[in-house]
């Protein structure tokens, strides 16, 4: 006769204790399990949702690189810095002006992203001579190239009492390169006659800067500074009015006949919407699963404590009813140590057999009562399995630590009298 | 050597507030092969004597030896080993395990002191005490003839020195109680040492020895 003969003798005669028991640790490790099966699932549906927008984050981003690189590689964008307060919409009203040592400021500051510096003064000007309005541009061309071996200048320098004519002025004045006009007062030779262009450039006469400021009264001031065929990295392109307006306090900085930077902005807009989702997406499932992770330590600690007591109860019981039969194995000289391990031994089977009965139940709930699909892939922890039933077998020993330690306590002795009374 | 030896052994319980004086000065030695019967009225101590005798209730004083050890000098895991070597139990109860077979009841002694021959040793009483047909039975479908039968087995399973009998006959008809009264005597006779203590005279003669137990007393018959 061996202990483990008499323990599972003992088990088949008591089944409804043993069965009870299990059902005990079942439930418990059953909630564990489900719960921890069905935190894994939505963790695997939060990874693949949040892997699917990461894709689209980056594909947006890719996008806008490539297509900013692609621009680029072409002419680039341009530029227009005036005064924060000129007014776009009605450019004369104000004429908000910069000093002119702006144009050398941003020139000395030579940003790697800026190829072409062109200062100029610019006013719709009354044509007294002609009775007629014009657009006056006064430049001195570039005074800035960032490269000038390789770069050729974006305009052309006006030469000291030339004039460029715009396509509208020298044809409604019937002017021609060599004519001599006045010009307020002021006499000057056509150098060009401009071919045409835009309604709005048709009707310039570009003089040099100096003439200009004379003639509009703006002595040392220009209207703007216009960067021509900036280049930069698509991560600065963003950045690039900003970094220009830090140079130029008191500035605007507007894109000026190019789209690029409209462009860039709808694209990083895009994909900024596209990474906020993002974002939002990982605080929901962030706090769903922070709630629910809560939900499931309570239920489970719950769980866990009621079939504790509920096995020690059993355990306890399972004591009392057998103290005759403890009493006279131990007056027969069975050791305390093995009623000890008769009981503990019991606690220890009916963990690791509730626990592997609660295992499948938790895994079949968790598995059920996952979304499905591609989350069901892998929720089996083989880790967990192991966890849980060593868990639930530990457990199990001390919630039956005290009955077993009752049991071995039994004095056979007061057993015996008692029963022989 | 006294297989067992008792001097002065005195036990008080308390009930309630009121002190009983259950053994009283008693001094006993039973030799290998005696077969001692302690004789006496329900309550005057015998279950006691023989608890106390057996290693499992200590005495309020006196000294007892068993197979020359006193028990209650041994640790808790000794003095068990030294009860599962030297004596086998029989109580009127029977006090069999309610969810084993015969055969596995008298293997219960196997659970302490682990022994090879203990299989062949439970067949051989099986034959001898007449339970080869009732082998696989559970107690709850014996007669109580044949449960103390099997309790007799399982108290001779570690060819133990000396058996303790505590009202072995109390249950039984005539016959039954013959049958293990007689086998006590030859356990007995074969070298053992036997002490039952009985209500019922009848079985006085069968004793080497008659002592009476009255009111916690031992006086020689």
């Amino acid at each position: 006769m061996k202990l483990h003969q008499l323990l599972f003798r003992e088990i088949a005669h008591r089944k409804f204790n043993f069965v009870m028991g299990l059902l005990c640790v079942a439930v418990a490790v059953a909630c564990g399990v489900g719960a921890a099966t069905l935190l894994r699932a939505f963790d695997r549906e939060t990874d693949q949702s949040l892997a699917g927008m990461q894709a689209a984050s980056r594909a947006a981003w890719a996008r806008y690189n490539n297509e900013m690189r692609k621009e680029m590689l072409n002419l680039g964008f341009n530029l227009l810095i005036l005064n924060k307060d000129y007014n776009l919409s009605s450019p004369d009203t104000e004429a908000k002006t910069l000093p002119e040592s702006y144009a050398q400021k941003l020139a000395a500051a030579q940003m790697e992203e800026i190829n072409h510096v062109l200062p100029f003064l610019q006013q719709n000007f009354w044509w007294p001579e002609r009775k007629n309005w014009i657009t006056l541009v006064g430049t001195i061309g570039e005074v800035y190239i960032k490269d000038p071996r390789t770069q050729a200048p974006m305009l052309q320098k006006v030469a000291s009492g030339s004039a460029f004519l715009g396509y509208a002025v020298h044809q409604s004045l019937n002017l021609k390169v060599g004519d001599r006009f006045s010009l307020a007062g002021r006499q000057f030779v056509v150098e060009k006659c401009l071919p045409a262009h835009s309604a709005e450039q048709d009707t310039n006469i570009f003089i040099p800067l100096r003439d200009a400021q004379v003639l509009l009264d703006k002595k040392d001031q220009i209207t703007g500074i216009k960067a021509i065929n900036c280049v930069c990295e698509p991560e600065q392109l963003l950045d690039i009015q900003q970094k220009v307006s830090d140079v130029l306090p008191g500035t605007q900085v507007v894109e000026d006949q190019t789209k690029i930077i409209a462009r860039a902005n709808v694209l990083a807009k895009a994909a900024r919407e596209t990474d906020a989702a993002l974002e939002r997406e990982k605080v929901v499932r962030g706090d769903l699963r922070a709630s629910r992770g809560m939900f499931s330590t309570v239920l489970i600690g719950l769980v866990v404590v009621v079939s504790a007591v509920f096995l020690g109860v059993l355990m306890w019981d399972n004591v009392r009813r057998r103290q005759m039969e403890i009493g006279i194995l131990q007056a027969i000289g069975v050791t305390r140590r093995k009623i000890l391990l008769l009981f503990l031994g019991k606690a220890l089977l009916i963990g690791v057999i509730g626990a592997t009965v609660g295992c499948a139940a938790g895994l079949a709930v968790g598995i059920v009562g996952s979304a499905g699909g591609a989350a069901r892939a892998g929720l089996i922890d083989p880790a967990l399995l192991g966890v849980s039933i060593l868990a639930a077998a530990i457990l199990s020993a001390l919630a039956s630590w005290i009955p077993a330690h009752m049991a071995a306590g039994i004095d056979p002795a007061v057993v015996l009298l008692k029963e022989g009374a | 050597m006294s297989i067992i030896s008792a001097r002065q052994v005195s036990k008080s319980y308390r009930q309630s507030s009121r002190l009983v004086q259950a053994l009283w000065d008693i001094t006993l030695d039973v030799q290998a092969g005696e077969f001692v019967v302690v004789c006496g009225a329900s309550g005057c101590g015998k279950t006691t004597l023989l608890l106390t005798l057996g290693g499992l209730l200590e005495p309020d004083s006196g000294e007892v030896a068993l197979d020359g050890q006193d028990p209650y000098g041994l640790p808790g895991d000794r003095r068990a080993a030294l009860r599962a070597a030297t004596i086998g139990y029989v109580f009127q109860q029977f006090y069999l395990v309610p969810y084993l077979t015969v055969r596995e009841n008298i293997l219960c002694p196997a659970l302490a002191v682990g022994s090879p021959d203990l299989a062949a040793r439970a067949d051989e009483l099986i034959e001898r005490f007449n339970l080869a047909e009732r082998r696989d039975h559970l107690p709850s479908e014996m007669s109580t003839g044949e449960k103390q039968r099997t309790a007799l087995a399982r108290a001779m399973l570690n060819r133990p020195k000396v058996i303790l009998a505590d009202e072995p006959t109390g249950n039984l008809d005539e016959d039954n109680a013959r049958i293990v009264v007689e086998a006590l005597k030859q356990f007995a006779d074969g070298g053992g040492a036997v002490l039952m203590v009985t209500h019922e005279r009848q079985w006085a003669g069968y004793g080497r020895r008659t002592i009476r137990l009255e009111a916690g007393r031992l006086y020689e018959a």
